[in-house]
């Protein structure tokens, strides 16, 4: 029998307990599966916080920016020698590049501090010879330049705070520089061939970033190599650029060039030679590198030399008396050292190189070569190229030392003292103030005249001349203890006193403003002209003659220094008697004058009292013909002053004396003494063309040249001098206790007298 | 007979069981496999590609080369900021540089737009729109001049 089998409830839950387990099952695997994707695909629904980026850009651009900012000051610096513009200009670029910066990413939540730190660059070392202090960069840039090591730096530090991305006190310091090196030994003279005299100038130099970083990438269109051409004519500017024939670099940041230099005079065989022989050696190097950073070296950063007078301690030795012997030394930048416009003779000088004027020290020692050098003031004047007259911005320290410029310092010799050390140098640290010296020279206008007072006395010029009742070409000087003393300056067509319907004042004089430039060394009045007047007929002549006179006042010391130059512009004939050079004019009662050139004895006179009275004068008798030394005074009691005659004015007076000169031979150059009528004026003179009258014509080629030391006198009695009625001719007449100064100093202003220098210190 | 169905029964469900876990562990799978390594260029990644692409022209002063000439503005630089754009971003990729020149006044900051042209290389802004992925980075560049200017670009993958 077949059974069915009944199909239990329990048979169908069980498929479906399979089913829906399965189901369950697929359900957890999915749920898994979803949060594992979830989990690895949540971070890409994350905002993403670019602090790193933008944190790694600022600071990328902030350093990018510093060398912008060293780049800046150093062009700025090498351009116009001034370091505060550039140095404002820097700060202005980096609070600029904050402010803006800070604007860019102000929604980024950043906050951007900048802060100027210290860092040292060198330690103190000697290199070359050269002894080097401890270098630091700071305030931002930092440029230690013109030695044969030179650095140009920046540094600065830059904190970033990004709160929204977590970075707090994130901090980046940046010191980035350029520094060259001169291979001061490695500068020789290079032989072509078989040349037996050099042709080129080869040296090594070499070039470093920070952390001691070569560079590499040097090119001879950004290095700039300045050489001393001594062929150089005056007035020509004599630092070149060397055209660089090879530039080759041997790795590890080191150069080696060849130039040749190319002479101004290449047939100046002689100076050639002591090119070769001395000035090779000087030069000046700058770079620029990829980055437009600059720094500038010079091979030599002093000179030093020995300056020795011999114009009076080998007459006067150790003579307490000599208490006025101080130049005045002038420098050129090709090293030429003078006094009183003449050079100063013995050795070769190194050149001052066209560094900026604010640089320049002077040192010097007061009691002998043996002494320390310590500074002395200075100052760096500005002339015309040819040096002929001073420029109003004559002491501009602005500007680099090149044609024009002249460094001028006041040097003394105490009794006893015969040589001093002089130490020219020039500071390293571009931030170096132009020296502070006091000037103690002051100026006024007043009315049509100029006062300068310099300490020991005051001069008075007639500085805006122009046509009136009376007439001034003079300077006065006045003292406390001798005033009214007036120098009567250049000026011809003077009619003779002795014609009795005319003044003996010229008829014509040079005209023109002058101007006044201080220093604190000295003063300068000056006109360059071609301006004629004639007072008489109140007129002008254009046509004449160009003239320059220059009046040097020292600061603080008893004499001025009288300069005229002058050429006619076409044949001019002197239709009166005189042609004046200089001479003095004042109340004071004595006089004494050098009656030959080199004559020891002097000639001592007093002036009339209540006449006129020819003391000395051509018209006298052919055996009583006055002539002319090197110096000649008026003074009295308590002061006077003095003409003290250069070589160059001798030569001038000497240049109108028969056979000399197509002049009258009656009438020779004299020094002439004169008291005039009631006695108002007693006149020392130095004239020439004298009485009787010749018509004298002079061409273009007739330059007058005329320079002469005038020094305040301490004066002193003249003690039977020459009576009012007679000629101060012959010799001794009477006695003086003041002519032992003209005496002592006249030498000082003579060319041939002009100190000497000597131990010039050598490159290392 | 009902034995033998039952069987089959229990068959047909595990049968049906294992199929529906099968496609189940299969669809987890497919589910939480790794993404395709280029396909997983996402947009944060876009934008440090930007900041990256944008320091490496800094680094090369580039934009220094391409903005200036002689130390002035080079006359048609934003046809040679596309050129080079064009050759150095990834074919296919879309982006639009603005160029703005910040200038300070000693009070304010001010932001002009340098480029007088659009550098870009899309035919249309609806393009940018339309992207998936936009990416933008703003970074600062200091010139030699020290004009400081700020690059901004906008990116798209291709």
């Amino acid at each position: 029998m077949r059974t069915r089998r009944v199909k239990t409830p329990m048979g169908a839950s069980s498929g479906q307990i399979i089913i829906a387990a399965t189901l369950l099952i697929v359900v957890i695997i999915f749920a898994v599966s979803t949060m594992v994707y979830m989990t690895a695909t949540q971070h890409l629904s994350f905002e993403y916080d670019p602090s790193r980026e933008l944190i790694l850009n600022i600071d990328s651009d902030f350093r990018r920016a510093l060398v912008r900012i060293l780049s800046e000051v150093t062009i700025t610096y090498n351009r116009t020698s001034e370091i505060n513009d550039s140095r404002a200009a820097a700060n202005r670029m980096l609070s600029q590049w904050i402010a803006s910066t800070q604007t860019i990413y102000s929604t980024t939540g950043l906050r951007i501090g900048v802060s100027l730190d210290r860092a040292l660059l060198q330690r103190t070392m000697i290199l070359y010879g050269h002894s080097y202090p401890e270098r630091w960069s700071y305030n931002l840039t930092k440029l230690y330049w013109y030695r044969p090591q030179s650095i140009s730096s920046v540094e600065a530090s830059i904190t970033i705070d990004s709160a929204v991305g977590g970075v707090i006190g994130w901090k980046s310091t940046h010191l980035m520089l350029l520094n060259l090196t001169i291979d001061v030994p490695s500068i020789a003279r290079v032989y072509a061939g078989s040349q037996s005299s050099p042709t080129n100038v080869t040296f090594n130099f070499s070039l470093s970033e920070e952390e001691g970083r070569p560079v590499s990438d040097m090119t001879t269109g950004a290095t700039t190599i300045l050489y001393f051409d001594p062929t150089a004519q005056p007035g020509v500017y004599p630092w070149k650029r060397a055209h660089i024939d090879y530039m080759t670099y041997n790795g590890g940041g080191d150069y080696t060039v060849i130039f040749t230099p190319q002479f101004y005079e290449p047939t100046d065989s002689i100076t050639i030679s002591n090119y070769w022989r001395f000035y090779y050696r000087f030069i000046c190097v700058s770079v620029k590198d990829s980055r437009d950073i600059m720094v500038e070296g010079c091979s030599y950063s002093e000179v030093t030399y020995t300056i020795s007078e011999r114009a009076i301690e080998p007459y006067y030795s150790n003579d307490t008396r000599k208490q006025k012997e101080t130049y005045l030394v002038e420098i050129t930048p090709d090293g030429k050292t003078c006094w009183f416009g003449t050079q100063m003779e013995g050795v070769d000088l190194p050149p001052i190189p066209p560094i900026p004027v604010k640089q320049i020290r002077v040192n010097a020692t007061a009691m002998g070569a043996s002494g320390t050098p310590t500074e002395v003031p200075s100052e760096v004047e500005s002339w015309m190229d040819d040096y002929s007259v001073p420029l109003t911005g004559f002491t501009e320290w602005k500007r680099r030392f090149v044609n024009g410029s002249k460094l001028v310092f006041e040097l003394g010799f105490p009794p006893g003292i015969s040589s001093q050390e002089v130490l020219v140098s020039w500071l390293e640290d571009a931030d170096a103030r132009p020296p502070a010296y006091p000037v103690n020279i002051t100026s006024r206008d007043i009315g049509a005249f100029t006062e300068i007072a310099n300490g020991a006395y005051n001069a008075s010029i007639y500085a805006r001349p122009g046509f009136s009742v009376w007439v001034n070409y003079t300077l006065q000087v006045d003292t406390l203890r001798v005033a009214g003393v007036r120098y009567t300056l250049f000026g011809y067509d003077a009619t003779g006193a002795g014609n009795v319907s005319k003044n003996w004042v010229p008829t014509k004089m040079p005209g023109g403003n002058w101007a006044v430039v201080i220093g604190p060394v000295r003063a300068i009045a000056f006109r360059k002209s071609n301006v004629i007047m004639n007072p008489a007929n109140q007129t002008y002549i254009y046509d004449e003659l160009n003239h320059t006179t220059l009046i040097t006042i020292p600061s603080g010391l008893p004499y001025f220094l009288y300069e005229f130059k002058a050429v006619w512009q076409k044949p001019v004939t002197l239709t009166t008697d005189y042609m004046t050079l200089l001479g003095m004019r004042s109340g004071l009662p004595f006089g004494s004058l050098q009656d030959t050139v080199g004559n020891l004895i002097p000639i001592n006179g007093s002036f009339a009292t209540n006449k006129a009275e020819f003391h000395r004068d051509d018209w006298m008798t052919p055996s009583q013909k006055p002539k002319y030394g090197s110096w000649a005074s008026i003074y009295g009691l308590h002061g006077g002053w003095a003409i003290l005659a250069s070589d160059a004015f001798i030569n001038e007076m000497g240049s109108y004396q028969a056979p000399n000169s197509p002049k009258d031979t009656n009438a020779p150059p004299e020094v002439w003494a004169y008291t005039s009528a009631l006695a108002y004026d007693r006149v020392m003179e130095y004239d020439s063309l004298g009485y009787p009258k010749t018509a004298n014509t002079f061409t273009p080629s007739h330059a007058i040249s005329i320079r002469a030391g005038c020094l305040l006198l301490e004066g002193g009695d003249c003690s039977n001098p020459t009576t009012d009625n007679k000629m101060w001719v012959g010799t001794l007449l009477g006695k003086s206790a003041a002519v032992w100064e003209p005496m002592m100093y006249y030498r000082m202003f003579s060319e041939r007298f002009v100190p000497t220098i000597s131990g010039v210190a050598d490159l290392p | 007979m009902y034995g033998s169905r039952e069987g089959q029964m229990r068959v047909i469900e595990a049968i049906i069981a294992t199929a529906i876990l099968a496609i189940a562990m299969m669809a987890a799978m497919n589910v939480t496999r790794s993404p395709n390594p280029y396909l997983s260029k996402t947009r944060n990644e876009l934008v440090r590609y930007c900041y990256d692409f944008l320091l490496r022209l800094a680094e090369s002063e580039s934009f220094d080369k391409i903005v200036f000439f002689n130390g002035s503005l080079r006359y048609g630089w934003e046809g040679l900021m596309r050129v080079t754009l064009n050759s150095l971003l990834p074919a296919g990729s879309l982006y639009n540089m603005t160029v703005y020149n910040v200038t300070y006044t000693g009070d304010s900051v001010q932001q002009e737009i340098l480029n007088g042209d659009i550098i870009t290389n899309s035919a249309s802004p609806a393009n940018f729109a339309s992207a998936k992925e936009v990416a933008a980075a703003d970074v600062t560049y200091t010139t030699r001049r020290f004009w400081i200017l700020r690059i901004h670009l906008e990116i798209t993958r291709g």
